[in-house]
């Protein structure tokens, strides 16, 4: 009989739906949230009832539709459709464990060096890398692919990033304080990193691998800082960073030792008060002659005078305070320096991470218009160009003649060795040791009320990895990165948008034109 | 394989023949032009290709929803399918013309790297590597819109599923990043977007192109077995 269908056989089909798509839903959101409330259970029961509500309505077609050819057809290409994604999915897998890349930078920045691949292969006991980053922390990106490369080469290697905003426990454990940074830890020695370059990475991972810490000694016996103390002017801050960065840290007294032996990785001069023997200086001497590193702190008017150590290098400590009107603590003769003349990788991530350093009580580090032959120099850190040298500690005001900023502070350099070398990384150049020095014109700034401030602890640190670095390492990558902003004149500027927005669309446009008026 | 080459060269004339597909091959080249010349500050086409994946999320379902639901509507499929052509010689035809037709849309965007080589320094890799990697791209996208015109006669509906289809995976991407763990690796794996990243960065990784060729696969499979299904109805 012909009938009207009645509103069930009308709707029966939207039931269907509609129990499909609660099902889909509340199983969707268990999925996301992870909990079945009953905001869950509700769309689950009522999906699970609509559903059956309409096989128990249209049983005959449901049982028709299974059985029929269609329904058989229909069913054999979805299991030969899901066979293929499995196979496919398999396939993925296997890809991405065992991926090939070809990195076609110019400057082949994301593929490792043949260093870096000579220390990971030479890995003998697991190194383990802890991150400490949050989310959107400077270098987190270049980290991980860093990281997750270094392990391509090398299963010795593990590593985790760790958001230290959110887990402030592991990052304890540590007793960490800057942020972001990576520990490295092999056969319980530890290798704290703060630069994220592959050099740095690289660089981490063969300290922390390679065993000893390095010796690093500071002068005693002329009234320097104690470096085990904790007192406001103590240097027992200092010693703990470094000790966190696989350095054994000692002191040396110059007048009771003749040599000071090539074992030793560094040596810290570090504002002597009283004046130096003629030996001791003469020890110092034939120590960066033979490749040695130093680093030279200077307190204004408080430190012995250096200048037959640092004369040799054409460098001039200056006899008086940096004063810098531009003073953002409010205290001129503290500048705070964001001025970083020079690229160096002491001072690299400091700028790029717009970051400063707080010098008190500095003095000026001169340096001659050339440089003594093989000697090169570069200024790490400058006062700005409102400061000027005052000679008298009484009297902070500019008085004509005074020196005026910008004023270096903080200078590194290489000079030749006289005498053979060796390298002590795997795969490294075999060629002539350099001797290193550094002088700042500012002790203070690495005391323990200074240390903590701003950037200073990872300036003296990143110093004292630079002083001591093996040379071999040196050669990955020490380049900045290439500029490529496009500096374009008005004319280039019209072009490039009239050429691109303009002319290109309108091309194609008169194309289709001519192929509409071809058709008819 | 003679089948294949007479159904694209077919289905390409059908292409060039048609306004339409170059109105929006026009539109295409004005969008990218514009993100090039006013998001261009370096010598580098970064932005261009990063921005690639909204533009062919519109783009891609215009140019693919003809492809099958044509012939469907008008009922020369019938004849495609009751002659000795088999179906996936149809697809894998109709598939590459459209690739053809893509390759044809991303050729006046050479001009730009051009233009860079002229007023700038821009490093080759990266640019390279970003075109191979916008082609398996856009390859992906129009497989993707083959199997949406497959399922339908009406092109309108064809264009719809394709874009909601590509509009999921784009959406899977930050989806990935909300669900952690291994759900979420899968989710962030599955996203068209994320496996473009490093071929903009000049990296070609064999994983990525595995996956845009999977991709690829599996929606030519599917809509193979979707014709085979319908010649048996």
């Amino acid at each position: 009989m012909a009938t009207v269908p009645s509103w069930r056989e009308r709707y029966i089909g939207l039931i269907l739906a509609a129990g499909i798509v609660s099902l889909c839903v509340g199983l969707g959101i268990y999925l996301v949230t992870g909990l079945f409330d009953r905001v869950t259970a509700i769309l689950l029961a009522l999906g699970i009832v609509l559903v059956a509500w309409y096989l128990v309505e249209e049983y005959q077609t449901v049982i028709q539709a299974l059985k029929g050819r269609q329904a058989r057809y229909g069913g054999n290409t979805a299991a030969l459709v899901l066979i293929f994604i499995a196979i496919i999915g398999v396939i993925n897998f296997v890809s991405v464990r065992h991926s090939l890349r070809a990195d076609l930078t110019a400057s082949r920045e994301f593929s490792l060096s043949a260093q870096t691949v000579k220390v990971l292969n030479s890995l003998k006991q697991p190194v383990t890398a802890k991150a400490f980053f949050r989310q959107d922390d400077y270098g987190r990106m270049q980290a991980e692919d860093l990281l997750k490369e270094y392990q391509r080469h090398s299963d010795k290697l593990q590593f985790e990033f760790v958001d230290w905003e959110t887990h402030p426990g592991d990052a304890l454990a540590y007793k960490l304080q800057n942020f972001p940074v990576i520990v490295f830890e092999s056969a319980g020695h530890r290798q704290d990193v703060t630069g994220f370059v592959e050099q740095d990475l690289t660089s981490g991972i063969f300290k922390v691998s390679s065993g000893e810490p390095k010796k690093l000694l500071f002068t005693s016996g002329h009234g320097e800082p104690d470096i085990a103390a904790m007192t406001e002017t103590g240097f027992g801050a200092a010693k703990q960073a470094l000790e966190a960065s696989n350095y054994k840290v000692d002191t040396i007294n110059l007048a009771a030792t003749p040599a000071i032996g090539d074992d030793v990785a560094g040596l810290v001069i570090d504002a002597p008060k009283t004046a130096l023997l003629d030996a001791e200086k003469k020890t110092i001497k034939d120590y960066l002659d033979r490749g040695g590193k130093a680093m030279i702190l200077v307190a204004p008017k408080r430190t012995t005078d250096l200048s037959d150590i640092v004369a040799p290098y054409g460098l001039k400590i200056g006899d008086g305070y940096v004063i810098d009107a531009q003073a953002l603590t409010g205290q001129p003769y503290v500048p705070v320096i964001t001025n970083y003349p020079q690229y160096s990788p002491i001072t690299r991530d400091i700028q790029a991470s717009n970051q400063a350093v707080l010098l008190p009580m500095a003095t000026m580090i001169g340096l001659p218009d050339k440089m003594p032959e093989g000697i090169e120099a570069t200024q790490l850190l400058a006062s700005t160009s409102r400061s000027w040298l005052a000679p008298d500690e009484k009297d902070m005001n500019y008085h004509e003649g005074d020196a005026k900023g910008p004023l270096s502070v903080g200078v590194a350099l290489t000079a030749p060795a006289t005498a053979g070398a060796q390298a002590n990384v795997p795969g490294g150049d075999q060629s002539a040791k350099k001797a290193r020095l550094i002088v700042f014109g500012s002790a203070d700034f690495a005391s323990n009320i200074a240390l903590s401030a701003l950037a200073n602890e990872q300036l003296f640190v990143n110093s004292v990895n630079w002083l001591t670095e093996e040379e071999d390492l040196i050669s990955i990558r020490p380049q900045p990165p290439v500029d490529r902003t496009l500096q374009l004149t008005g004319t280039q500027a019209k072009l490039m948008i009239f050429s691109s927005v303009v002319f290109l669309p309108i091309l194609m446009a008169a194309a289709g034109g001519y192929v509409w008026w071809r058709r008819r | 394989m003679r089948n294949i080459a007479i159904i694209g060269k077919r289905e390409l004339s059908s292409y060039f023949g048609s306004p339409v597909a170059y109105a929006v091959m026009a539109v295409f080249l004005l969008v990218v032009g514009f993100i090039f010349a006013f998001g261009t500050r370096e010598a580098s086409l970064q932005t261009v290709f990063m921005n690639v994946n909204i533009i062919l999320l519109l783009v891609a379902p215009i140019l693919t929803m003809r492809l099958l639901a044509d012939e469907q509507r008008l009922g020369t499929i019938e004849l495609l399918l009751t002659s000795p052509v088999q179906e996936f010689e149809l697809v894998l035809g109709k598939f590459l013309a459209s690739i053809v037709f893509f390759v044809t849309m991303l050729v006046p965007t050479l001009w730009y790297p051009l233009l860079l080589s002229i007023l700038g320094n821009p490093d080759p890799g990266p640019m390279l590597g970003g075109y191979i990697g916008v082609l398996l791209f856009g390859a992906s996208f129009m497989a993707v819109g083959l199997f949406a015109s497959s399922i339908s006669q009406n092109q309108i509906v064809a264009a719809f599923v394709s874009f909601g289809i590509l509009l999921m995976f784009y959406l899977i991407d930050a989806a990935g990043g909300f669900v952690g763990g291994s759900f979420g690796a899968v989710l962030g794996y599955i996203s068209l977007g994320a496996h473009l990243y490093d071929f903009t960065k000049g990296v070609v990784d064999t994983k990525d192109v595995v996956y845009y060729l999977s991709v690829i696969a599996v929606c030519l499979f599917v809509t193979t077995n979707l014709l085979q299904m319908r010649r048996w109805k």
